[in-house]
């Protein structure tokens, strides 16, 4: 798919891929790549100028305005600056996503501490978020992200703004979300962050995909230390790939 | 979605947003105000003028000391006029009993301290045609050169009808049923203005309650209910505040006097309960239309 800014600022180059049911897939490349759109393209915040998403079999340019709500019911999003509501406490911020979708009461006062509890705060329940830290933080957010246990989450630099010890413990939850069946989507340029975990990565440059790599690291294996960007390697077409044998992601 | 969760969401954004809301409040009050004072009078004077019009008829004055053949004389005069339905003499007693009738206590002290009967014998005339009624008053009394009313007959004092006025309440009515038309148009205007700025505010102050309803799926119409709900609280407070102060102004000021005043008093007017119920649905709509208004400019879901 292409994705064209109304200011003709190309963010997305035909750029093509599939990620299967389940997995766990790092997009990774400088600021300005095409990460965030290829997340906001997702979510149907956008539409593909060219080309088209496929969710679960079904393409997004083919859900309705009206059925949006649903659609994003079923993705969870995790983001650098956590988008928590600050005059509201740890629980009340995650009952928010519940309640605005009109969840009865009983399940909230079920599902939220349960939540709490696999993130690791159910000792902050009362906490505002100021009174928290960063990482924690986070954790709300990933915990409003996934208390319906959404099939897909999405997380764009959720490590952003964390020192290296927080962020690990970060995605340690993340990788717990993902072997519940979940598929994870991380949009990130944290390098530690991706050569620890040995995900498959997908690296964009300038709107395209330059590497799609099974268990993969930050950089090409064969790439310098020293962070440019693999300009040579993006031959028109040449690396763009489409991988095969997956089914697709099935949310 | 539960309605108690959106009224809580919009009682929480109106505390954020207290003076702009305090501030549109206090307009929709003021228009509130204008309206319920400006539809009473209105009806009032409408109902009234109405009731003159069709009324209409033509007195004929006679002085004091007519000689009964000079009275006989103007009654064949006025029935020899096409446009006159009923000639009707209304003797000195008459008048004085019907002017009783209608004010006892004045006409009584007034004739004790006058010592006599002030009223003149008339006869009252029934135009076939209220429309036409200035011929009868041309005939029974022309103008003169200067403009001048003067009776032809001897014996006429002055003949006169109440249409004089009937224009005269009709024009004052319509002078004052402008006014505070534009008046009233202008307020509102104010109303949906400030109602409109107020939402806006709350939307910015809510942008990130927005940004993650949005983010989770929550539908259009659950982000939005939340505004139109805060302000509808908004124009309902402002013409609550309204109504009280009309309720007391007329427990206070306006029923000692109606007794007086038919104006006051006029039938024609709505009950109290009625306007109060017409003008609290008026705000609350007019501030459902501000916000509904605001929320599909700077809201796009």
């Amino acid at each position: 798919m292409t994705h064209v800014y109304e200011r003709g600022v190309v963010a997305l180059d035909r750029v093509s891929f599939q990620i299967g049911r389940g997995e766990f897939v790092f997009l990774v490349g400088p600021t300005g790549c095409g990460k965030s759109t290829c997340i906001r393209l997702l979510l149907k915040e956008i539409e593909p100028t060219e080309g088209e998403v496929v969710l679960a079999g079904r393409r997004l340019c083919e859900i309705p305005r009206s059925r949006i709500p649903q659609l994003r019911r079923n993705i969870g999003c995790v983001f650098q600056d956590f988008k928590l509501l600050p005059d509201r406490t740890v629980y009340e911020n995650v009952a928010y996503a519940l309640r605005v979708i009109g969840e009865p009461r009983s399940e909230i006062r079920r599902k939220v501490p349960d939540i709490l509890r696999l993130v690791g705060l159910a000792t902050k329940l009362h906490n505002y978020p100021h009174e928290l830290s960063g990482g924690e933080q986070q954790r709300v957010s990933i915990a409003r992200a996934f208390v319906n246990h959404p099939p897909l989450l999405l997380a764009d630099e959720p490590t952003g703004n964390l020192d290296p010890e927080t962020s690990l413990g970060i995605m340690q939850l993340i990788h717990r979300i993902n072997r519940t069946g979940t598929t994870v989507i991380v949009a990130t340029h944290d390098h530690e962050m991706v050569d620890r975990m040995r995900r498959r990565v997908i690296e964009l440059s300038e709107g395209r995909v330059v590497r799609d790599e099974r268990a993969g690291r930050y950089k090409p294996a064969a790439a310098p230390a020293h962070p440019t960007v693999p300009h040579g390697t993006s031959g028109p077409g040449a690396m763009i790939p489409r991988l095969q044998g997956e089914s697709g992601e099935r949310a | 979605m539960s309605f108690g969760f959106f009224l809580q969401e919009a009682l929480r954004s109106l505390a954020r947003t207290r003076a702009p809301a305090l501030a549109a409040a206090l307009t929709v009050l003021l228009t509130t105000l204008v309206l319920g004072v400006f539809i009473p009078v209105v009806q009032a004077t409408t109902g009234t003028a109405n009731e003159v019009r069709g009324r209409i008829v033509v007195d004929v004055y006679l002085e004091d000391g007519i000689s009964p053949a000079d009275r006989e004389q103007v009654r064949r005069a006025i029935e020899r006029i096409g446009n006159v339905k009923s000639v009707t003499y209304i003797s000195k007693d008459e008048a004085l009993r019907i002017a009783e009738r209608r004010n006892p206590e004045a006409f009584r002290e007034g004739v004790k301290l006058l010592g006599r009967n002030p009223l003149p014998a008339s006869f009252r005339i029934v135009p076939r045609d209220p429309g036409r009624v200035v011929e009868i008053i041309d005939r029974l009394a022309p103008r003169d050169q200067r403009g001048v009313r003067r009776p032809d007959l001897p014996g006429i004092q002055e003949v006169r009808n109440r249409e004089d006025d009937t224009e005269r309440i009709l024009t004052a009515t319509s002078v004052v049923k402008a006014a505070t038309g534009v008046l009233a148009a202008l307020l509102a205007f104010a109303a949906v203005a400030l109602i409109a700025n107020t939402i806006r505010l709350s939307i910015f102050a809510r942008r990130r309650e927005v940004e993650v309803m949005r983010l989770v799926g929550a539908t259009n119409w659950s982000i939005r209910w939340p505004f139109v709900i805060e302000g509808v609280i908004v124009g309902l407070v402002g013409a609550l505040g309204a109504v009280a102060l009309l309720y007391v102004t007329k427990q206070a000021v306006l029923d000692p006097l109606a007794d007086r005043f038919a104006l006051i008093a006029a039938p024609q007017t709505m009950p109290f309960p009625a306007l109060a119920a017409l003008l609290l649905l008026a705000a609350a709509a007019v501030s459902a239309a501000g916000s509904a208004l605001t929320l599909r400019r700077f809201l796009r879901v």
